[in-house]
């Protein structure tokens, strides 16, 4: 794919839902970071929602626990179509320091597709944002696979 | 308090029964020295409770954790107590060595005289399979109810069901990937 | 596969209700979130509650006990993301006692300004945490925006905002040259002139100490009973602190004492609004701690083994076993190892992370309260990030499961309440 999504070309408002699945918090707080004065990418109209149903975007930190695969897999399957997954930070992408253990199944994407990745440990917010900002894309992608405008959210 | 302090008052309550005693004395600081003791030990099961409460006489007591380990046919439960919290400098850490048989793996529970050692308790239940006699509640605490190994067991063999090889380069390094 | 079963009575009390419980699995914070509760309720109040942690349990000593030591430190800052520098702080001291590693002081200087620094960011988090579960999102984000500076002289100093990767067995991996000095006393002045906004904004706001005055009380004899660390205890009058009670580093030089709200002139009570003011005194005193650590740091070397072969060679041979403490923002840390001759893995590896002890102290916080109050009363004791993942209500019987949003909204509306 040749276009760039550009943040002033969001065409309408981007709903998060994060969920941790077992990792230490260092990216949950670098997400939060990105919502405060710095960073502040609601500016920009990304705003976390407390329900998968609303989301268009799924935020996975950590890497999955024995007891979060179910619950991972349940909030993939509520989150409506079109989706994008990000799997944030360097457990989400690859398990990162944890592996070979009898509680953790692995990286996100041995439970759900992973769309874009955000290496770091933990990623800093620039980092997110510009991962949200590919996802953005993909998902325009997406969203024109199945036949929706692209219509203003606000 | 002082580390020969709380080794006197040990020795009263236990008399011959403390086994073992070392005391341990470092300097900490940079220009301004200070001394900070250790005491280890070890004891029978039997005489855990007479201990805790010795150690409730002579200061604030504060169990810090209670870790265990497994030696052979024998568990090793370590209590790591903090006493004496509240002055500079002041605090002595207690810690003492219980062995028990895996054939027998039974401790009298300390919560009835320190409340807040139910939570280190319950992990050594469901981690090490030992049994503690009177605690509140033996539920398992971070590990699912039906798992049926004790991970810290260095002699499981169910525990190898469990480990998952979850990346490529580590099946290659020998691994299985068990679904 | 959930079931149902029978939770034993808790706090001798029988509701009179028959209640069930419905177990998702297990979980682990070696401190972290995704912590279940189950209350029992009659109107609006908790009688009963019922904790069980673990959704995010990693199996963090049972990796450790399989890999080198160096690898096992950086596993250890990765236990939480927040005090991520306090665990490889008690790590390396318990390693430095069973294989006898000596630290020359200019590292010990070091080690204490790297976990003050840590001690500020993380109690500044838990400040805009408090304010957003009691719905003041806008202290939120101005106290967000006010612990960025922190995070940047950490940068400054390590390369990274989290995840600092400073300790090592017999010393620190960074120094702290004198050209940054300007730099971290800049910061240092930054914070000195917000302290008196920042105790206008939590403790003289009407509506927090309206929501958070003998909300989650938590008496001095059950902290003590229930072995609570950290600031929840300081906050119950306990004057409980391991740089004061069992000085380790460069403690001892610096005299650091316990603070409890009597040291801002207040009775204790041992509710929310004594938990904030000890934190926020706390910032203070590590502001005053950083200023003294730069002016009487040492010349000299950071590290006793400067190449890693050497230390790892050296740590095989060893042979002890050693515990190293730490008061993290939270808590006492403690970790526990037994090294072997010949392993390289230690062979027994204990961490305990201070919400583990504050565990227990939570029963007793949440008794008489209400629903509304849940939010701020389980993020009070501070357990990373506010793990309230789901909690479950049983009320005459019926089950209802409140998501965390759901409870955020009541939380909000009883401010709104207050606030007229």
């Amino acid at each position: 794919m040749g276009s760039k999504a550009k943040l002033s070309g969001f065409r309408r408002a981007l709903w998060v839902y994060h969920v941790n699945t077992g990792g230490c918090n260092g990216c949950d707080i670098e997400i939060l970071a990105a919502l405060t004065p710095r960073y502040d990418v609601e500016r920009f109209g990304i705003r976390l929602v407390g329900s998968p149903r609303h989301a268009d975007v799924l935020l996975v930190t950590g890497t999955v626990t024995r007891p979060m695969y179910e619950r991972l897999k349940r909030i993939y399957e509520q989150t409506p179509d079109p989706k994008v997954v990000i799997a944030v930070g360097g457990c989400a992408s690859t398990s990162g320091v944890f592996y070979r253990s009898y509680n953790v199944l692995g990286p996100v994407d041995n439970v759900v597709p992973v769309d874009v990745y955000v290496p770091g440990c933990p990623p800093r917010p620039e980092a997110i944002i510009d991962g949200v900002v590919k996802a953005v894309a993909k998902l325009e992608e997406k969203e024109r696979a199945l036949g929706i405008g692209t219509e203003e959210r606000g | 308090m002082r580390a020969e302090e709380v080794l006197e008052g040990l020795r009263r309550a236990l008399g011959e029964r403390l086994r073992s005693p070392r005391m341990v004395t470092e300097e900490v600081g940079h220009r301004v020295r200070r001394e900070r003791g250790y005491i280890w030990a070890e004891i029978g099961r039997d005489d855990l409770l007479r201990t805790v409460e010795a150690l409730k006489e002579l200061g604030p007591l504060h169990i810090s954790i209670i870790s265990g380990t497994d030696v052979e046919d024998r568990i090793e439960l370590i209590y790591h107590f903090a006493v004496g919290y509240g002055t500079e400098g002041g605090e002595v850490m207690v810690n003492l060595r219980i062995s028990v048989p895996k054939s027998d793996p039974v401790v009298p529970s300390i919560c009835s005289l320190l409340p807040g050692a139910e939570t280190t308790e319950r992990e050594k239940i469901e981690f090490l399979g030992v049994k503690f006699q009177g605690i509140p509640d033996s539920r398992h605490l971070f590990l699912p109810d039906d798992m049926g190994v004790h991970p810290w067991r260095k002699d499981e063999p169910d525990l190898k069901k469990y480990v998952r090889y979850t990346v490529e380069w580590e099946a290659q390094d020998g691994g299985e990937d068990k679904a | 596969m959930a079931e149902k079963t029978r939770p034993e009575a808790r706090q001798g009390e029988n509701p009179g209700t028959t209640c069930f419980q419905v177990p998702i699995g297990p979980i682990h914070p070696a401190l972290k979130e995704g912590i279940r509760f189950t209350f029992w309720v009659e109107g609006e109040r908790v009688r009963k509650v019922d904790i069980r942690p673990g959704f995010m349990h990693r199996g963090i000593e049972f990796m450790g006990m399989q890999r080198n030591l160096i690898q096992v430190l950086y596993l250890a800052e990765r236990i939480c993301g927040i005090c991520s520098v306090s665990h490889p702080l008690a790590l390396v001291q318990a390693v430095e006692v069973a294989a006898g590693i000596e630290v020359p002081p200019r590292a010990q200087y070091i080690r204490v300004i790297v976990g003050e620094l840590e001690r500020i960011h993380s109690h500044l988090l838990w400040a805009g945490v408090a304010a957003h579960e009691l719905g003041f999102d806008t202290l939120l984000h101005y106290v967000w925006k006010v612990r960025e500076p922190v995070l940047d002289i950490l940068e400054e100093i390590s390369g990274n905002r989290i995840d600092y990767a400073m300790p090592i067995y017999g010393g620190v991996r960074r120094d702290i040259p004198p050209e940054k000095y300007p730099k971290v006393k800049e910061m240092l002045r930054y914070y000195r002139g917000l302290v008196d906004d920042l105790l206008n904004f939590f403790l003289r706001d009407p509506s927090i100490e309206a929501r958070t005055r003998g909300v989650g009380v938590l008496t001095a004899e059950e902290a003590d009973a229930l072995c609570a660390v950290g600031p929840t205890a300081r906050a119950s009058g306990l004057r409980k602190d391991v740089r004061q009670d069992w000085p380790y580093f460069v403690y001892p030089d610096l005299e650091v004492k316990a603070l409890t709200p009597e040291d801002m002139g207040l009775e204790v009570r041992g509710d929310v609004y004594d938990r904030i003011v000890v934190r926020l005194l706390e910032v203070v005193q590590s502001l005053d701690i950083i200023e003294r650590c730069l002016e009487e740091m040492p010349e000299g070397e950071i590290t006793s083994f400067p190449k890693v072969a050497a230390l790892l060679a050296h740590l095989k041979k060893a042979e002890g076993e050693g515990i190293g403490r730490h008061e993290a923002p939270r808590g006492e840390v403690i970790h526990y190892v037994r090294l072997v001759a010949g392993e390289e893995a230690p062979v027994v590896w204990k961490v305990k992370a201070p919400t583990y002890s504050n565990l227990m102290p939570w029963y007793p916080m949440f008794r008489d309260q209400e629903i509304a109050d849940i939010p701020i009363v389980a993020a009070s004791i501070d357990p990373c990030i506010c793990c309230m993942d789901r909690a479950h209500i049983v009320r005459k019987g019926r089950e209802e499961v409140l998501t965390k949003e759901e409870l955020l909204k009541l939380s909000w509306e009883k401010t709104r309440r207050i606030v007229g």
